[in-house]
Formats: C-alpha cells, structure tokens, sequence
C-alpha cells in the first residue's frame, strides 16, 4: 500500500483525483489476478480490472474507510466477475503459459535452461488442471478460494469483503475445497508428492 | 466418537489449524482409526497445495493505459473529439494570443491551475480555441487516427507524451494532453499543448455521479457549457515553456522485459531466505541501469542492499538477476521493482505478489505404540518430526499406545502422548516440553 494511501483517497474525495492513477497502479495487477481467477481468461480479466477501476472512481466518495480500501476494491471487483457470470456464463478458459522463446508472458516465470523440460511441462499441467478445475466450481465456491487460497485473505477479510457471516466463510471454504478436491481428483495423481 | 461427516466439516479448521486443542485431538484421534477421512484429508491436502501454486499472471501490457483512459473519459465529453490539428497556424496562435489575454485580465486564484507553474495558467483561452475548433480546418486531410477518434467514442482521440524537455507532472493536472501540431508552426519557439479536462458538479440524469477532478473552473462552452454527461467542460492552453513543478511521480512501464520467477511454493517458508531471480532484456542498450527492490509489508531483503544491479544491459542479451527475500509473516507477499538507465524511455516498474507463504511445515510422524515407555515414545516421535523436545522429571515411563500410521503432526502426536499419560506439552521457542503438572498439594 503506498504509504500515503489513505491521504490519496482523501484528496480524491474533496475533488482532487490526480493521485487516483497511483492507486490504480498499486492494485491493478492483484485487482487483474483476482478477476482472472474468477473469469477464467484474460480478456475478460482484463475488461473487469477496468470495469471496477471505473467503478471504484465513481464511487469513491462514498467510501466511508470502515474497511481498507482494498477489501472494499476487491468487493467491487467481486462484484463485477460475480454479474459477468451471471449475464454471461462461460466454458472454462484455458490458462496462457510462458513458452520458451516468451511469446506468451502472462506467466512471471523464466524460462530456466537448467530445468527439466519434462518437469516443468508436467507443472504447466497441474496449474492447468487447477485452473481449469477452479472455473468449474460455482462462482460463490470459486470466490472464497480466490479470496483466501490465492489472495491470502484472513477469514475476517473474506467476510467483510463478501459481507457474509464468518461462520459462512469457513463452512463454505471447507465445502469449495471440497469440491475442487472433487474435480482434481481424476488428476491427482499427479500432484502426488 | 466423532463421525465422518463431523471431521470432514472441519477439514479446513484443522489443515489451518484453527480447532480448539480437544476438538483438534477429537479429529487426530478418528483420523487415526478412519483411513477414508484420513485418505479424503490427504486428499484435499494436495488439493490445496496445488491451489497455492498457482502462479501470478501479468496483466495485458496495455492494461493501465486502459484503465487510465477510462478514467479519464469518465470526465471527458465527446463535444471536443475533434482534431485539434483543424486548428491550424492561425487559430493556435489566435488562442496564444487569447490565452495572454486570459492570465492578465481573468486569472482567477485557487483555481485548478494550482500546481501548475504561473507560465502555465491561460485560462480562459477555451471560448475562443472553442472557436478556432468551428473554423474550417487548413490541414489537408485528417489522419486516419484521428478521424476514427473524432467519434462519438468514450476514448480520447490521441494521446501523447509530452517530450522530456516539456515533461510535466501527470498527476498534477491529470487530463488528456494534446499536442497542436499544424502544418505550420505557431510563432512560438515553444510547444504548445492543450489540455482538457471536465468534471460533474451533480449526478446526472444516468446516475452518474463523478467527482470533480480538480478545480471549480467553468469557462463557458457557449450554450452548452456541459457535455451530454452533465460534466462541465473546461479547457487549458498551456504553452510549456519551463519545467513542470514536479516530475512525473509513476515510471512508465516500457522499454524494457522484466520476466520474474518467484521462489517455488515449497519453498516460501516464513523466516527463510528464498531466492526470487529475474531476467531484464531492455529495448535499447544502455550503460547505466540500475535495478532496484523495494519489499513491502512483512517482507524484507535478505541483504539490506535494495539496489541489485547497477551497469549496463544490452537488448541483445537477457541479464539474468537473483535476491533473496525473507518473510515475517505468512500468506501472499508484495515487492516492486523498479528499473531506471539513463535513456528515458528505457525504464520499468511492476509490483509482484508472490502468495502462499506458509510456517515451516509440521513433519509427520507414522509411528506406532502399543504399551511402549511414554518417553520413548515421545522421543521416537520428535526423532521422526524433527522436533526439540524436553521430558519434565516427573515424566516417567507410563505405557502409551497410539496408532499415528495416518500421518499425525508430530506436535499433535506429542501433545496426543502427554495427554493419555495425564501429562501436558507446551512450547517454549522451537522447544516442545513435556511435563506433568504438579499436583495441588505439591504446589503449596
């Protein structure tokens, strides 16, 4: 969080939005993962980071500061994954992976010369299968796990984020582990240690 | 007894181990007789794990400017998406001229102009560049880009970068920049550049409601002084002719390939120095480069040296970097790094968020005791799990028995083995210790 944080939200809220971009660019990339993860595929990760940054902007002066500014930006950008599935349900998307010559770079990895292809082939597989596994889990299931699993949210955070109850919180991200464990299954084989 | 359907509930309580102690040893205890929830628990163990490893994507390259844009047109009207190129020689310098006559005679302080050097301030040279617009364009023809722009489309039309002489502090007057650019130049030796901004003063008919972007100016756009978005409308000239007041605050992420791998998930353990390495191919060669870290949050440098590279990078070559980091705490863990060289154009800047950062793991222990020395068993358990542990003198030999074939924490087996021989384990560091306590008349 940039350290004057709280100073820029202030100042957008009394008229002065010129710090907005700075915010913007704090969170875009976790705004985008978390959109990405929920969505499926990077268009509309992409489209949705925007959506919500638009959002957040129209809104700000409502924000009133009883959460962190990015729990509450992460609520809208829940929000608006949430209403994307809902107006447009989608088949899952197949995740981009780093190639060796770096054609694709949606991943941040290096292509390390000194790895085993054949290991890091079969690790490009098993984020695919979760990946893909993840888009098949309704979205309230799939959102805890971003939430918690990916995004390192405490309970408490998932709940004010998702403004349910904490007991809600834990059953149901018991019950979406559950569920993904379900859908890896035929594969978990190959997350054996 | 607790049932299957009780312990798989609480599953995900106890992976984070987040029971009450009895309730934890209710669970350790079932797991041990039932091999399908112990076999479900391994399961949604994998599970999990294999949900932390997934990586952090990077956004589109062109992700920012896109946000950025559709923020701005949240205050930018489609009345001006019109080339500024029509304006021609005569007009711009008309507006010059127009401008000089704002600052002297309609200067108004506190006005969104702050932050903006005195040189900058021409107001009120919008009325008659909205006039200069009307006028038949002396360009020959509009560029295509610019054509397509002059629609009705919530973009602006062009966007550019002042050059570096004139570069000023975006988010002083943060607004859609324009450059005059007519066939023929104006008389002034200096770029002229005009900026546009807008902002609601209520909610308009559509519920928008966007807050003002810095300043009360209207300076009257004849009869429709407001775009259709109900968003007021106000235009600067601005010749810059000296130095903004501050330098851009954000580094554009260009000019150079920054690919990040951050430490595999097993292991990004709190309290470990792990190695994050980089590789920089940059767009241009450049001698002086330097690559610096900035860690945030519980995270810190394993070396207290924030700036990792200082030299030259070729865009030949791709300069392959490594540095460790330490977390304090657990869950995801953010840093930014930030390249600078002496070319302008050949600078970057990303956050990265590596999640999952987790507490050393629990090792396991698979033994089994029946009737076996209670400090025997204790030790054999902190052989296996590679804990420190401490037997209190009134620990003795009682016989224990327990079936950890499952897979137990050796923390919860110990604390499992002390508590069936009326004894108690407590934690002092990374030492466990297990003590009976005393009785009450030993006590006074």
């Amino acid at each position: 969080m940039p350290p004057n944080e709280a100073e820029i939200i202030r100042q957008c809220q009394t008229g002065d939005s010129s710090g907005f971009d700075l915010l913007v660019r704090e969170h875009y990339t976790r705004v985008y993962n978390t959109a990405f993860r929920m969505l499926g595929d990077a268009d509309g990760a992409a489209d949705a980071t925007q959506t919500a940054f638009v959002r957040a902007f129209s809104s700000l002066h409502g924000f009133r500061g009883d959460s962190s500014f990015s729990t509450w930006l992460y609520r809208i950008v829940i929000n608006v994954c949430l209403d994307e599935l809902r107006d447009a349900p989608r088949q899952p998307a197949s995740l981009t992976l780093v190639t060796d010559d770096g054609e694709e770079l949606q991943e941040r990895t290096i292509p390390d010369e000194q790895a085993d292809p054949a290991r890091e082939a079969a690790r490009h597989e098993r984020q695919e299968i979760v990946h893909q596994a993840l888009q098949r889990l309704a979205p309230e299931q799939r959102v805890v796990l971003v939430l918690y699993d990916l995004n390192g949210f405490s309970y408490q955070e998932v709940a004010t984020t998702l403004n349910l109850p904490l007991g809600t919180v834990k059953s149901r991200l018991n019950r979406a582990r559950g569920a993904l464990k379900e859908e890896i299954k035929p594969h978990l084989e190959l997350f054996e240690p | 007894m607790m049932r299957c359907t009780n312990c798989r509930d609480n599953f995900t309580d106890y992976l984070e181990d987040s029971l009450p102690p009895p309730q934890r040893e209710q669970m350790a205890a079932h797991l041990r007789e039932c091999t399908d929830c112990a076999a479900e628990l391994a399961a949604l163990r994998r599970t999990v794990a294999a949900l932390h490893s997934l990586p952090t994507v990077s956004p589109p390259e062109d992700l920012l400017a896109r946000i950025n844009r559709a923020v701005d047109a949240q205050t930018t009207t489609p009345r001006f998406r019109v080339s500024w190129q029509r304006i021609g020689t005569v007009a711009a310098a008309a507006t010059l001229l127009v401008g000089f006559w704002a600052v002297f005679s309609h200067q108004r302080p506190g006005t969104m102009t702050e932050g903006i050097s005195p040189a900058l301030r021409f107001e009120h040279a919008v009325k008659e560049a909205d006039v200069a617009e009307q006028a038949p364009s002396t360009t020959a023809e509009e560029p295509a880009e610019l054509e397509e722009a002059a629609a009705p489309a919530p973009e602006v039309i062009r966007e550019i970068a002042p050059p570096a002489a004139v570069r000023r502090d975006r988010n002083a007057t943060r607004g859609v920049i324009r450059e005059v650019q007519p066939e023929e130049q104006p008389p002034s030796p200096k770029p002229v550049y005009v900026e546009e901004r807008r902002h609601s003063e209520s909610t308009n008919g559509a519920g928008l409601d966007v807050p003002p972007r810095g300043g009360e100016l209207d300076l009257g756009m004849g009869e429709e002084g407001r775009d259709a978005a109900g968003m007021t409308v106000e235009r600067h000239m601005l010749t810059l002719g000296s130095e903004p007041a501050a330098p851009p605050v954000a580094k554009a992420q260009a000019g150079a390939r920054m690919v990040i791998t951050p430490p595999p998930l097993e292991e990004r353990i709190v309290g470990e120095t792990v190695q994050v390495q980089m590789a920089i191919q940059p767009e241009a060669d450049v001698e002086q480069a330097q690559v610096r870290v900035e860690t945030k949050g519980s995270l810190r440098l394993a070396e207290d040296k924030p700036v990792i590279y200082q030299g030259p990078l070729s865009m030949q070559d791709s300069k392959r970097l490594a540095f460790g980091i330490i977390a304090a705490e657990t869950g995801a863990q953010e840093l930014r790094v930030d390249l600078t060289s002496e070319l302008p154009g050949v600078c970057a800047s990303t956050p990265v968020t590596i999640p999952g950062f987790e507490l050393p793991p629990q090792h396991l222990t698979t033994q089994v005791f029946h009737g076996t020395p209670l400090d025997q068993a204790i030790r054999a358990v902190a052989q296996e799990a590679k804990l420190k542990v401490s037997i209190g003198e009134r620990v003795g030999q009682e016989a224990v028995s327990a079936d950890f074939s499952a897979g137990v924490p050796g923390q919860a087996a110990l604390r499992i083995l002390a508590e069936s021989a009326d004894c108690s384990l407590q934690a002092q560091g990374d030492t466990y210790t297990v003590y009976r306590p005393a009785p009450d008349n030993d006590a006074q």
